[in-house]
């Protein structure tokens, strides 16, 4: 085999050598690293190609063309050769790379803290949700509470049983005139002497009756009661409102039914049945608002009437999430709120 | 209150019969709850006859008595029957109830001719609870005379019935009776309403005399009706259908006189009381207790009364709670001869009021409190004399009474009201008819005044009437109209910005909770040993669940605890749980008396009853335990430290878009060296770090229990409603190190300060990124490395700018410090 070094003549027949060569070289490479002293062999400065090509200006003139576009295409063909050699090597170089990253995934799952909101939290939210999307604004007030708020602006007479001390806590002593509030209803009465009417609010929050905590009782806990003071409100008004909000919150399957009921503050008053799992279920209360309650706080009631409503979150997380035991509610065990994620 | 169907049906006519489940659904929509349909009688079949004992035979050989027994069953039935029984409480000649051989009793209970005791036994004599009626089971039931031997016990003794368990509401006293239901019943089924009361109108025409009758007491008493009888038979047996109809209704057959009262009132609602005219001495009067007056009830409780309350008198002492109980000094007894029949008409407040303060409630207390029809008390005395009469040979004396004058209520039914109340339009004959029906009479038709009936003091206004032609019309004739689209303004600032901050907690890891606010002295002594809190800071509940936590939180802390114990007990070993919710301290300037408030309320009425409140703030708390990812099966696990409950802090401020300040603190229960006070301005807002080892211990938790506290309500209040926007620099950044040493006493929190006052605009960012103590440094000091940060909006800033910035920074910090540039 003829060198291309030196001094030796432009030997045009060896091209097909040069170019045979190295396509066997590049094409039986395995790595990056065998390309790049392969493209310096056949492809560098000292190659035989490129020793052929400085060759080429010591030919006579008019051999110059002819072999410069035959070294041309050589050089053309070994340089498309490494490029596509290059392609492959790198390919299977990640390849190997990503292959030997590889993990078992699965590990990671057990390697998070499961944050969540509480499922009363989310239940008000989306309760909240649901009638601010209609216009409605969130009203909240005091948990301790001025006893004139809680029942005696609410027409709730002073021997009322929900005044008995069975029933309510008393702040200080029973004289105190302040308790924790029993409903969230002295939010409304607020709400009444503080907003320009008309008045659509809810009122979310927490209450309390000194029942002792056992499975479907507990002496703390959460309501959500609507009012709404317009010109010319009347129970149909409510009845639509607790519809679309039962829809809401239930599903579009589920049916409501209202029941004649007693509640002071209102008249006429009813009871909120819902038919949901196939069973009806007592889910809340409501009425139109007692003009009593109105003319209290200075209302002009025969220009502007209107209804409420109101119904327990707990009750309503245990129909319809089927919570079953209502300490799970209250004990602060974090396996419960966990269940629930962010939503409920 | 327990309703047998029969009872009613006795006053209401139907074209047809009604089944069970047309009459619960007719309650139902007229607003009474079922809370149970009891099927007496359900599964008995006959034979079961009436029977007269004729021989007993004391069978002493066994371990408790036992009869052989001789039961003329009647010829049909084969006469004289052989029955073994052991009871003892009959006795020849009596009529007993016996099942025979075939019969099956409620239960499931088959009669069988058997062997027992040496005897063939061809029957069983039978207790009112084996026959499905009451729970008697003392012994065998003996009947009256007025019935046959032989007769079929099943139809004569009317053994099968339903009974239904109705929810009364508290407006409805005149529901608390037969006669209230039947006239609801009749209403809701078309049927035809017969009125108790009047068949007992104008019986008899008693004549005057016997115990004199006095009101004193006129505000709570209306009228008296006291009826006088002589020779009353005390021991004549209560008649059967009497029994059965107060045993259906879960009352006890006490006494003829006893029976006769409490059947009446059943029936028609109205409370009557009998006493033993022989124990009282003068004239009866309705008067108001003395202080401190004394009398023993009939359940033998000694009753001292307050000033002010009602009671029944004679002329030397209080003989019984008006409206509530009776006395056990003039209690009718089985030697009673002469009797006084008390009919009278309490109000409902003072009825309430004195059950409430004795805490004792009677069938005649819930009446009076929910309202009873004041025409009653003469309707009843005669209904009551009759039955006197008639059962227990008794003879009237005389009557004396004191009837107020009645008030005829009155309603100028607004109709275009009514029709937005209840989205209808209801024709005046079809409104006319509904109100007739309730017992309404339509006195002025043009402007519609209606006359209210005497039972329904509840009706005052036109939403009282709305409500009643909406139930007799069903309240699911009203439309469903949905009202939406009101201009609201969505949620306000702190609402959003509690909303937003929650799930960004939740995606930390945190976990809320929800706790009660009740807390213990003890927890808050331990909590707050510095004395945070002392006794008179803390709301107090008067009447709480449990003695031991009276108090309402002033933090969540304890509460946190608590639940982190409870946590922990059920091995949920690494916990980060937070809470939002309010806390409270005394306002010390409480009112104590309750004011009258005027209607509608003055501004400076409103502000007093404000003033009266416990101060109340949002709180949120956070608590972290253990490790900070919960997987007991992971090794390595970083534990949570002081630092991340600053960090959490400082995220939280961040959030929320606040300008805060961070600087040592020491309350407790923090750990005096690893707590961070939060400044917001010169407003402290919160407290986070590592508590303190005393809190620690006390409540056993874990070593190292991190924690942090702040006012929620001072964040989401001061919230940033638009938050303004400044360009984003795009300049190159110049970066310098800066090493300093500084005594061990200044904060790296104090240096930063400094550094970024001196730095002005041009210093973007500065960041301690190493604290190193040792060699090179002399003691009691240590080196702060901190990088430094420079940009102009404007330029590409020059060395000689940045290195002049930093002499300031240098210069400052020497003079501020002490501090020395570390070569």
């Amino acid at each position: 085999m003829s060198t291309p070094a030196g001094n030796d003549p432009l030997n045009l027949a060896d091209l097909a050598e040069f170019r045979a060569k190295a396509e066997l070289a590049i094409k039986s490479t395995k790595s990056l690293e065998d390309l790049k002293t392969v493209r310096i062999n056949h492809a560098g400065d000292k190659s035989p190609i490129a020793l052929a090509n400085r060759a080429i200006a010591k030919l006579p003139a008019a051999d110059k063309a002819k072999a410069g576009a035959l070294i041309g295409e050589v050089r053309e063909f070994i340089n498309q050769l490494l490029n596509e050699q290059l392609q492959i090597l790198t390919v299977a170089r990640n390849m190997e790379i990503i292959e030997s990253e590889r993990v078992d995934i699965s590990l990671a799952v057990d390697q998070t803290r499961s944050g969540a909101i509480h499922p009363l939290t989310t239940v008000m939210n989306r309760i909240s949700d649901i009638f601010i999307a209609m216009g409605y604004e969130v009203a909240d007030g005091p948990e301790a509470e001025a006893e004139w708020f809680n029942f005696d602006a609410l027409n709730i007479p002073a021997n009322h049983p929900a005044r008995s001390m069975q029933d309510t806590f008393y702040v200080n002593d029973k004289n105190s005139g302040v308790v924790l509030r029993t409903q969230t209803s002295p939010v409304q009465i607020r709400t009444l002497l503080n907003r320009e009417l008309p008045i659509y609010i809810i009122s979310p929050g927490k209450v309390f009756r000194s029942d002792e905590l056992d499975q479907t009782h507990t002496p703390v806990f959460h309501q959500v009661e609507g009012l709404v003071v317009d010109k010319g409100i009347g129970m149909p008004h409510l009845k639509g409102t607790i519809d679309h909000f039962a829809k809401t919150m239930f599903g579009e399957d589920v049916k409501t039914r209202l029941r004649p009921s007693y509640f002071p503050f209102t008249e006429p008053s009813a009871e909120i049945d819902i038919f949901f799992n196939g069973k009806w279920i007592e889910w809340g209360g409501c009425g139109v608002v007692n003009p009593k309650v109105l003319q209290g706080v200075g209302i002009d009631t025969d220009v502007y009437s209107g209804f409420a409503f109101g119904m327990g979150i707990e009750r309503t997380l245990m129909f319809r999430n089927g919570v079953t035991d209502m300490r799970d509610m209250v004990e602060g065990d974090t396996r419960f709120s966990q269940m629930f994620g962010v939503i409920s | 209150m327990k309703v047998p169907i029969s009872w009613i049906n006795e006053f209401v006519q139907f074209s047809d019969q009604l089944e069970v489940e047309a009459i619960v659904s007719a309650f139902i929509q007229l607003g009474f709850e079922v809370e149970e349909i009891d099927y007496v009688g359900q599964g008995i079949s006959g034979p079961i006859v009436i029977g007269r004992v004729t021989a007993i035979e004391e069978l002493s050989e066994f371990k408790k008595p036992i009869r052989y027994c001789q039961v003329d069953v009647g010829a049909n039935n084969g006469g004289i029957r052989g029955i073994v029984c052991g009871a003892t409480n009959f006795k020849v000649g009596d009529l007993v109830i016996t099942a025979l051989p075939g019969a099956e009793l409620p239960g499931g209970f088959k009669i069988a001719q058997r062997e027992t005791y040496g005897h063939i036994s061809d029957g069983m004599i039978c207790s009112l609870r084996e026959i499905g009626i009451g729970e008697d089971h003392s012994g065998i039931f003996v009947l009256d005379d007025n019935f046959e031997i032989g007769t079929d016990a099943i139809s004569t003794l009317g053994l099968l019935d339903v009974v239904l368990d109705l929810a009364v509401l508290p407006d409805r006293g005149y529901a608390l009776s037969i006669r209230g239901l039947a006239r609801e019943l009749a209403i809701a089924t078309k049927g035809t309403f017969v009125d108790p009361a009047w068949l007992h109108e104008a019986f008899p025409n008693s004549k005057t005399g016997g115990v004199a009758a006095a009101i004193s007491a006129k505000d709570d008493c209306q009228s008296l009706v006291l009826t006088t009888l002589k020779n009353v038979n005390s021991t004549a047996v209560t008649p059967w259908y009497m029994q059965r109809r107060l045993l259906l209704a879960g009352m006890r057959s006490i006494s003829i006189a006893v029976d006769i009262t409490n059947y009446i009132m059943l029936e028609t609602g109205q409370p009557l009381h009998a006493f033993d005219e022989s124990k009282i001495s003068g004239g009866i009067e309705i008067r108001y207790s003395h202080a401190n007056e004394e009398i023993e009830t009939l359940d033998h409780v000694l009753r001292v009364l307050g000033n002010n309350e009602l009671v029944v008198a004679d002329k030397s002492k209080g003989l019984s709670l008006a409206g509530i109980m009776g006395g056990a000094s003039s209690e009718v007894t089985a030697s009673t001869s002469n009797l006084i029949i008390e009919a009278a008409h309490f109000s409902a407040e003072k009825t309430s009021e004195t059950a409430r303060r004795h805490i004792l409630s009677s069938e005649a207390s819930r009446r009076f409190e929910r309202g009873v029809d004041p025409q009653l008390p003469v309707i009843a005395s005669n209904y009551a004399v009759k039955l006197l009469i008639e059962h227990a040979g008794a003879e009237v004396v005389g009557r004396n009474a004191v009837i107020g004058e009645e008030k005829m209520q009155t309603i100028a039914f607004n109709l275009d009201q009514l029709q937005v109340i209840s989205g209808i339009n209801f024709e005046k004959e079809n409104l006319q008819r509904i109100l007739n029906d309730l017992g309404c009479q339509i006195i002025d038709y043009d402007n519609f005044v209606v006359q209210i009936p005497s039972w329904r003091p509840d009706l005052l206004t036109t939403n009282d009437l709305a409500e009643e032609v909406l139930r007799v019309s069903g309240y699911d004739q009203i439309p469903s109209v949905l009202i939406g689209g009101q201009i609201g303004k969505g949620y306000s600032l702190p609402q959003r910005l509690e909303r937003q901050l929650k799930p960004l907690l939740a995606a930390q890891g945190f976990v809320e909770i929800l706790n009660y606010p009740f807390v213990s002295q003890e927890d808050i002594d331990l909590t707050f040993s510095d004395g945070l809190y002392t006794v008179d800071d803390l709301v107090k509940i008067a009447n709480p669940l449990s003695e031991k936590e009276p108090f309402l939180r002033p933090s969540l802390l304890p509460g946190l605890f608590a639940a982190a114990k409870r946590n922990l007990g059920r091995n949920n070993l690494d916990l980060a749980v937070f809470e939002s919710g309010t806390v409270f301290t005394n306002q010390k300037v409480q009112s104590a008396s309750k004011s009258i408030i005027s209607t509608p309320p003055s501004a400076s009425e409103l502000a007093q009853l404000d003033a009266m409140i416990p101060q109340q703030q949002k709180s949120l708390a956070i608590l972290m335990i253990g490790k900070k990812i919960a997987n007991p099966a992971l090794t390595n696990l970083e534990a949570w430290q002081w630092s991340d409950a600053i960090s959490t802090g400082v995220e939280i401020m961040k959030l929320l878009n606040l300008s805060f300040e961070v600087v040592a603190g020491a309350a407790m229960p923090w750990h005096p060296g690893r707590c961070a006070e939060f400044w917001v301005g010169d407003q402290l807002v919160g407290f986070a770090g590592e508590l303190h080892p005393r809190v620690i211990e006390g409540f056993e938790l874990p070593a190292r229990t991190i924690a942090i506290e702040m006012n929620f309500d001072y964040l989401l209040e001061n919230g940033v409603a638009v938050v303004p926007a400044k360009p984003l620099l795009m300049m190159p950044v110049a970066k310098e190190d800066l090493a300093i040493v500084v005594a061990d006493s200044v904060p790296a929190g104090a240096v930063l300060k400094s550094i970024r006052a001196a730095g002005g605009t041009l210093l973007e960012q500065a960041q301690v990124f190493d604290v190193y103590k040792g060699e090179q440094v002399p003691v009691g000091h240590k080196s702060l490395a901190i990088s430094l940060r420079f940009r102009a909006p404007d330029r590409t800033l020059t060395t000689e700018e940045v290195s002049a910035v930093k002499t300031d920074i240098l210069n400052q910090l020497e003079q501020e410090f002490a501090a020395k540039l570390r070569i």
